[in-house]
């Protein structure tokens, strides 16, 4: 037994190397860090629902209804005696979500029996899902409504009443709002259909960018591993030719396997939504994405492309440094961990929030990670943020530049084979071969 | 007549660490110089800054007039180097490992296919450089990396160990083959710690110990001065006396 202990031990120190600990306890810190920011943006997103509404009939109905939505929860700013366009400037303009418009007579008409149909107008400030999170408010208030009608018609027990008007007294008229268009569609159905298409660009992109990464570093690794290394570097070959295979063929190879990710993903979440049995659906959908331009146009590809192009060639350049530290695979991969790390935080910030909204300090870090533009790329142009887009483009090939010359620098010099992560301080050797 | 390798104060430095102290050296076209010293004499590290792998911290090397740092470009077209303890590509075939390498060195088919038929002779596999790499036995991947070594007719060839860890067989057909090149207009710096391969192979040696040279002659000449049978003797005296002083 205390020889297995022995062994065991021994298997523990091995295992628990600073490589080890280090990458697992920043995984760990990251992700306390964002579960806490998530539910504190949570509570806010709870707390914060406020309920915008135009009241043009100005009846005894309508104000019980202000109260109603009152009583559960939200909070209302009450418009009335004013054109609906610049209530939701003015909603625009504050920040709020939602607008609902009861019209003229809508007393009267539910006096008489006659279904009332109200406006609903959403407000999109930003794509992102905590934003649009209570976009479910659109059919809760209309619920909260006719539950509240219906009840008072039961009690009333007027027998000759219709059963469609019982059910639903009120019907909404959903609107979308974004930018300066506004399209008659129901919000959920936008946003489930916009998630359907856009959260496969953050996906993907996060598969390339970390199998670009663990294969490029991997490569080099493998080099001085199988000490293949030292010969390839005593050839006549232009070492910034090398650099260039090693990092062209990584993007390569991890663009065919997104590539076949994406195709996997796109058929398995389309026979779970089954969008293809849904046709007309769809093209209504479609359409209203088209009045809200929410499609990319050619520029917009362009522009898309570029972004992606640019986040894979930073993560290339970035792992390609950080593989010339390794001296073996099992190394490299310890060493793209904290990468991975980089990688991940735009990866769910920009997933899940607006990250436009955050404090100043906090949006400053996520920009600087060059990563984030690559994932904001996508909505940025969706909401005709270009000069976001284009600043981004302008400091992810700045950042890409810069990696790439080190990376050079570093093949073209002896520092391919001598350097490595240590402790001990090395006097700095600057020759060329 | 233009030296094949000049080294001239050479000296290596990692951080506080000297590999290598203010060693000078020359290799004559068509000769075979080996540098023999035990294991951290300074030995590899040498023949790495020769093959351009390395840079120098002080000093300055010529390969056939072209200087080491200015024109590690031009030397690289007329070196090949071999690393000890050197791999392969282990999922290539021998056959396209040695065609790969053949192609970083040639423009033309032509060049390249004479390249080929130059190593498939000396690597002597014959129907095994069909096989992958990762099937080999040690004595055949060494075989195979001395024939890529030497394929394009390099005018110096740099080889670190050549025999180490090979069986008597694979080592005397190594050493035939390094005779035969420097016949055929080849010279060769070679790195080992075997002296006695070093007395039959090479016509100069130097001896390097805790990074300095401090002999250098033929193996003739050597074993005279120091009155000793072979190479091992002279390297035991050498080094024990350096040692006392």
């Amino acid at each position: 037994m205390k020889k297995f202990f022995m062994l065991f031990k021994k298997e523990l120190r091995e295992l628990l190397s600073p490589q080890v600990i280090v990458p697992f306890f920043a995984m760990t810190f990251l992700f306390f860090s964002i579960g806490k920011f998530i539910g504190s943006e949570t509570k806010n997103q709870e707390k914060e629902v406020t309920v915008a509404i135009l009241d043009l009939d100005e009846s005894q109905t309508t104000n019980s209804f202000v109260e109603i939505i009152k009583q559960n929860n939200y909070k209302v700013d009450y418009y009335k005696d004013a054109p609906t366009e610049e209530i939701i400037t003015q909603i625009k303009e504050n920040g709020e979500k939602f607008l609902i418009v009861f019209p003229e007579a809508t007393e009267e008409n539910l006096r008489k029996n006659k279904q009332q149909e109200i406006k609903v107008y959403s407000v999109f400030h930003s794509l992102s899902l905590f934003n649009n999170i209570d976009s479910g408010i659109t059919t809760q208030i209309p619920a909260i409504l006719n539950e509240y009608l219906s009840s008072q018609l039961i009690q009333a027990n007027v027998s000759s009443i219709d059963q469609i008007f019982l059910k639903n007294p009120i019907t909404p008229n959903n609107f979308v709002i974004l930018k300066d268009k506004i399209t008659n569609v129901d919000p959920t159905s936008i946003i489930s259909h916009l998630y359907s298409q856009t959260l496969f660009i953050p996906i993907v992109l996060f598969l390339v960018i970390s199998l670009a990464s663990q294969l490029v570093a991997g490569a080099i690794a493998t080099e001085k591993e199988n000490k293949t290394l030292e010969t390839l570097l005593s050839t006549p070959i232009n070492r910034k030719l090398i650099v260039a295979a090693k990092l062209l063929a990584a993007g390569t190879v991890s663009l065919v396997m997104a590539i076949l990710y994406l195709i996997g993903i796109q058929s398995y979440t389309s026979g779970i939504t089954g969008e293809s049995q849904n046709s007309v659906k769809t093209e209504g959908i479609k359409q209203a994405l088209e009045s809200l331009n929410l499609t990319l146009g050619f520029t917009d590809f362009v522009l898309l492309g570029a972004c992606l192009f640019l986040g894979i060639l930073v993560a290339l350049s970035i792992a390609f440094i950080i593989g010339s530290f390794a001296e073996d695979t099992k190394s490299s991969q310890a060493l793209t961990t904290p990468l991975m790390i980089v990688v991940l935080i735009p990866y769910l910030l920009t997933m899940l929030f607006d990250i436009n909204q955050f404090a100043v300090p906090l949006r400053i870090f996520i920009y600087a990670i060059p990563f984030t533009h690559t994932f904001t790329a996508a909505n940025n142009i969706f909401l005709q943020r270009y000069d976001l887009v284009i600043y981004g483009i302008i400091y992810v090939l700045a950042l890409v530049c810069i990696c790439i010359y080190f990376a050079s620098k570093i093949f073209t010099s002896e520092k391919i084979l001598t350097m490595e992560i240590g402790f001990k301080k090395k006097k700095k050797e600057n020759h060329t071969i | 007549m233009q030296k094949a390798l000049s080294v001239k104060h050479l000296s290596k430095k990692y951080g506080e660490i000297i590999a290598v102290n203010n060693i000078e050296f020359e290799i004559n076209q068509n000769e075979i110089f080996a540098l023999i010293g035990s294991n951290g004499a300074g030995k590899s590290t040498t023949l790495k800054i020769v093959a351009t792998v390395l840079s120098p911290t002080e000093g300055t090397i010529s390969v056939f007039g072209n200087d080491l740092v200015k024109q590690s470009s031009q030397i690289r077209q007329i070196i090949a180097y071999l690393p000890e303890e050197a791999g392969a590509y282990k999922n290539m075939r021998g056959i396209d490992y040695l065609d790969f390498m053949a192609s970083l060195y040639t423009s033309t088919k032509e060049e390249r296919d004479k390249c080929l038929e130059f190593a498939e002779g000396i690597a002597d596999l014959r129907e095994r450089l069909n096989d992958k790499i990762k099937t080999y036995s040690k004595g055949m991947t060494r075989k195979l990396l001395l024939a890529r070594a030497v394929m394009t007719k390099p005018k110096l060839a740099i080889l670190d160990e050549p025999t180490s860890g090979l069986d008597v067989i694979n080592a005397l057909y190594i050493r035939k083959v390094i005779r035969d090149l420097s016949k055929i207009g080849m010279s060769v710096l070679l790195s080992s710690h075997n002296m006695l391969e070093i007395e039959f192979l090479s016509d100069k040696v130097g001896i390097i110990d805790k990074g300095r040279i401090i002999e250098i002659g033929t193996p003739v000449f050597l074993k005279k001065k120091y009155r000793a049978a072979n190479l091992e003797e002279v390297f035991a005296k050498i080094t024990s006396k350096t040692n006392k002083t």
